[in-house]
């Protein structure tokens, strides 16, 4: 019983994190109709970016394979995640001017090469500024394992969890609420149309790459303790997310979070099995979904405007 | 209020209004009218800022507003209602509303305000405030359009085709709003295929025809000139 439990909360804290990263590609994906297939190489920044604070605040040295857990201790954690979703935020400001103004709304691919491309060249920076081995971040809550009805859960999954659930009904709460939620939802109906409601849609599309690359940094910090920060760590979790994306439906934000936790239990569950399996079953589940619900499943069928 | 001098809009190689010069003084209710695709629509548009213009100059209070993004137009007081009525579906009828005030930063209670006073206009917008706009009926739709353009507090509102698609008697119901609203001093710049209707109501009209202004006069003038009648009211000169 307490091994279903287990797996089931570290399925949810690993889902998490992919809905945070989900959440940020249908923020720009609803916005823009662009992607940013650069988010792995943000995840990353995110998490060395986390790094490098917590040894800044603390004045501490790290050692070429770990962080001293000190390190990590009292404000220093959050005030490392906000500072790397506030970098990362100003670099999805970037990638957004450089790599996908010049061709969004234009028709065509090319903001998929140029994305892509931004994301090579951050990660050859990153590998220049930090190295290329993985680096063992403390968390914040120390790393004893808590027993929670018999199981053992790591205290960084609570944590996790419990911000990125705080991030996402946050956010929620602001998408549909809050003014510039709605004047983000109207861009995403219709950017034209937007503008004629005084908009100032660029502003918007702005926005839309600043916050959905700040959820992939912080949830690069997150997952640091967890997976290790790694300059290589990216992919996969971006890919992840995207599947999760298309999982419950790039169109739907609210799908997306949905598609991320059900994939991270999805994947937790399979490990539990057989882990050589896991990828196997996830990929192949996202092939089925695809097969029969085309939109995701939150996702609406996009209707033909006559 | 309004000037443009040899307008040219296209749609990449082709040319969709050619040369077109308009006035619109202030207080005035004017009507462009014309067949399907002679340009009525692109001419608003470029009005808008949705189009660029290739070429000419559209002044609005003595100011060029020719390469201004539309987001700046709509601050200067130009107000487009566009064609198809283009609400947004996935929001609430108020919440339409309050995005047509978006760039005006108002207090809520200063937007609850306004909003009342859209109601007052459109009384069947108020049965259906939290509604979501596509479960509106057409009519009702284009009430809540031109609602939205109005919550911008527009000097000069641009209205695309506001009879499209509605059944005559909300067509009625659409015209009186819009006489209405001349009444109360705002200038009016309205496309109509419906030349007939937009003419009785216009101070001034212009006929666009394959992109080009060819003729233009009064309301009445053009609403008894033959040609016009043969061409857009479907009366011939014997039936008259």
């Amino acid at each position: 019983m307490d091994v279903y439990l287990q797996t089931l909360l570290s399925g949810l804290a690993i889902g998490g994190v992919y809905a945070l990263i989900a959440l940020g590609f249908s923020i720009t994906f609803t916005t823009t109709k662009t992607l940013n297939f650069a988010q792995g190489e943000f995840i990353a920044f995110g998490a060395f970016i986390g790094v490098t604070m917590l040894l800044l605040f603390s004045g501490l040295a790290s050692t070429t394979t770990a962080v001293p857990s000190e390190a990590a201790s009292a404000w220093r954690y959050p005030a490392a995640v906000i500072a790397a979703g506030a970098v990362a935020g100003l670099m999805g400001v970037l990638i957004f001017l450089l790599a996908v103004r010049p061709f969004a709304g234009k028709g065509g691919m090319n903001w998929v090469m140029s994305t892509l491309g931004f994301g090579v060249m951050l990660q050859s920076i990153g590998l220049a500024v930090w190295g290329p081995a993985p680096v063992m971040v403390p968390s914040p809550l120390g790393d004893d394992v808590l027993r929670i009805a018999g199981a053992g859960v790591r205290p960084q999954e609570l944590l996790v969890l419990a911000c990125a659930i705080l991030i996402m009904v946050a956010l929620d709460l602001v998408m549909r609420r809050s003014r510039i939620g709605k004047a983000m939802m109207a861009v995403a109906h219709s950017p034209q149309i937007a503008s004629l409601m005084g908009i100032n849609v660029g502003l918007i599309m702005i926005g839309a790459f600043a916050l959905s690359s700040g959820l992939a940094g912080v949830a690069g910090v997150l997952i640091a303790p967890i997976a290790s920060a790694s300059l290589f760590m990216g992919i996969g979790f971006a890919l992840k997310a995207f599947s999760a994306a298309i999982i419950g439906g790039l169109n739907n934000p609210r799908g997306c979070i949905y598609g991320g936790f059900i994939l991270g239990v999805l994947e937790s569950a399979v490990g539990l099995w057989q882990a050589q399996w896991r990828e196997i079953v996830v990929f192949g589940l996202i092939i089925l979904v695809l097969a029969f619900r085309p939109a995701g499943l939150f996702g609406q069928a996009a209707v033909d405007k006559v | 209020m309004l000037k443009l001098k040899d307008v040219n809009l296209a749609y990449g190689p082709i040319a969709a209004v050619r040369k077109a010069s308009i006035d619109v003084e202030a207080g005035e209710v004017v009507a462009i009218v014309g067949g399907n695709g002679a340009g009525k629509s692109t001419l608003l548009k470029g009005i808008a800022g949705l189009m660029p213009v290739s070429s000419g100059q559209i002044i609005f209070d003595g100011e060029e507003i020719s390469r201004l993004a539309p987001h700046k137009r709509v601050a200067r007081g130009i107000a487009l209602s566009p064609e198809g009525r283009q609400v947004f579906p996935d929001q609430t009828v108020y919440d339409n509303l309050t995005l047509g005030a978006y760039f005006r930063r108002l207090s809520n209670d200063a937007l609850d305000a306004e909003v009342e006073e859209q109601f007052k206009l459109f009384p069947r917008l108020r049965e259906r405030r939290d509604q979501l706009a596509v479960t509106l009926s057409g009519g009702e739709q284009q009430m809540l359009a031109i609602a939205r353009a109005l919550m911008g507090k527009p000097r000069l509102l641009l209205l695309d085709e506001p009879s499209l698609g509605l059944a005559p008697k909300v067509i009625q119901e659409i015209f009186g709003i819009i006489v209405s609203l001349r009444k109360s001093g705002i200038t009016i710049l309205l496309v109509e295929q419906m030349a007939n209707m937009a003419l009785a109501i216009a101070d001034r009209a212009y006929v666009l025809e394959t992109g080009s202004v060819i003729l233009s006069g009064t309301g009445q003038q053009l609403l008894h000139d033959p040609k016009v009648r043969a061409a857009y009211l479907g009366i011939s000169h014997n039936a008259a």
